[in-house]
């Protein structure tokens, strides 16, 4: 696998070197041209497609003579001012040097691993215990929970949707498909309801999970946090249309 | 421009786009399956059927529930996007579809559980139909599946669940 991804590596660089040289090479044929161009042709003979450019067009008619021979990925050649195409050079030059301390290193680099060296890399983190692992992965768990707690009070009450949704979660509650779920409280606000409930012993988290889901009084997004001691759960249940809140993988 | 000239910027140019063409390729590679749904496992209602590799249900008067299991082997990222490719042959119940994500949190004895959105396929036909069930990141090392409900037959037409796509 290591050999593999030498192999892979080698390729990159003497990719990255090709396109460093010739962005270099392009780059620097272009700065060493003679000072004096070459005159343009002066008869129409000259031009097959029977376009000519005279020698003092004023910068409009260069750039519609040019789009008229570039194609449709190519942008048509601006007259520039000899100041301007001076300090282009000047950037275009700087970028050459760039390039050039790059493929020196990229050079060296691959003269090393042709030679049989390994890169040096840094240290690889050690990876995590199963126990740390858990641990991890727990309070990530905490985390996203206490996030959606604290989205949902930082919300305003919606008096459109808030006070019609707590009814609905009311209405919820009494069916009998809800056996053994007992609610203390429903808060919904402006995209969440909070909704707190007791639950009986005899049903175990996943089966409650199940249950909720199924029984929600709309198609919402929903959220719970089940616990074993004392049997209760708290869900949070989106408006049609929102959504949870996740917390970005990078906070996690 | 002398023609040596042009022929060494074109190819400075093609270089760059093929640079570019193969970083973006690079950059934007995630992690996506596509399960049969075959896969599925109905945990209640009738006995499924299964046909090149789609699941369906069978009964003239049950629903089907069924979980579509997700291997989750991207555990430092959560799922980008989801859908359920179905065909609904139902005159006027619908295929019903959620993303779903459980963790136990043996810390606290606490169970953690996430569904998304139920999506809802339409009409009746033998077309397939796709449901996009959407991302989930609520935490990235619990596991994943979909909820699905599949209608009886209508007029002896089986609805079905074809496969699932997740992104990670």
């Amino acid at each position: 696998m290591s050999e593999q991804k030498q192999s892979v590596r080698v390729a990159v660089l003497i990719a990255a070197t090709g396109l460093a040289i010739a962005v270099g090479v392009g780059v620097a044929m272009h700065r060493h041209q003679p000072e004096s161009a070459p005159p343009l042709p002066d008869t129409a003979a000259a031009d097959p497609a029977g376009t000519t450019i005279p020698a003092e067009a004023p910068a409009t008619t260069i750039r519609e003579h040019s789009a008229l021979f570039s194609s449709g990925g190519e942008r048509p050649i601006e007259a520039r001012t000899p100041d301007a195409t001076e300090t282009r050079l000047e950037k275009l030059e700087g970028l050459v040097g760039e390039i050039a301390r790059e493929q020196r290193q990229l050079t060296a680099v691959i003269a090393r691993l042709a030679a049989g060296e390994t890169e040096a890399e840094p240290k690889p983190a050690a990876p995590l215990s199963p126990v740390e692992r858990a641990q991890l992965a727990d309070q990530q768990a905490l985390d996203q929970a206490n996030y959606v707690s604290e989205t949902h009070l930082e919300e305003a009450v919606d008096p459109d949707w808030a006070p019609e949704a707590q009814e609905s979660v009311y209405a919820m509650f009494a069916d009998e498909a809800l056996e053994g779920f007992t609610l203390t409280s429903a808060d919904c606000r402006a995209s969440l309801c909070r909704i707190e409930m007791g639950l009986d012993e005899a049903i175990p988290g996943p089966e409650a999970f199940r249950k909720l889901q199924q029984n929600t009084p709309w198609d919402g997004a929903g959220f719970v946090e089940i616990t074993m001691d004392p049997p209760g759960a708290v869900l949070y249940l989106a408006r049609e249309g929102a959504s949870i809140p996740e917390m970005s993988d990078s906070a996690e | 421009m002398t023609a040596t000239n042009r022929s060494l910027a074109r190819v400075a140019r093609t270089a760059a786009c093929l640079a570019l063409i193969i970083g973006a390729g690079v950059a934007e590679a995630g992690d996506r399956k596509v399960y049969p749904g075959e896969m599925g496992v109905k945990w209640s209602g009738p006995n499924p059927v299964y046909k090149t590799g789609a699941i369906g249900n069978p009964s003239s008067t049950s629903w089907m529930y069924v979980d579509l299991p997700v291997i989750n082997d991207d555990t430092g990222s959560g799922i980008d996007y989801s859908y359920v490719a179905v065909v609904d042959r139902h005159y006027s119940s619908d295929v019903r579809c959620s993303i779903n994500t459980a963790y136990w949190n043996n810390t606290a004895d606490t169970f953690y559980g996430y569904w998304g959105p139920n999506r809802y396929s339409t009409g009746s036909s033998g077309n397939q139909q796709t449901l996009s069930t959407g991302s989930a990141s609520h935490g990235s090392t619990r596991h994943e599946y979909f909820s699905c409900l599949i209608p009886p037959t209508y007029s002896g037409n089986v609805s079905y669940i074809i496969s699932y796509t997740v992104d990670e």
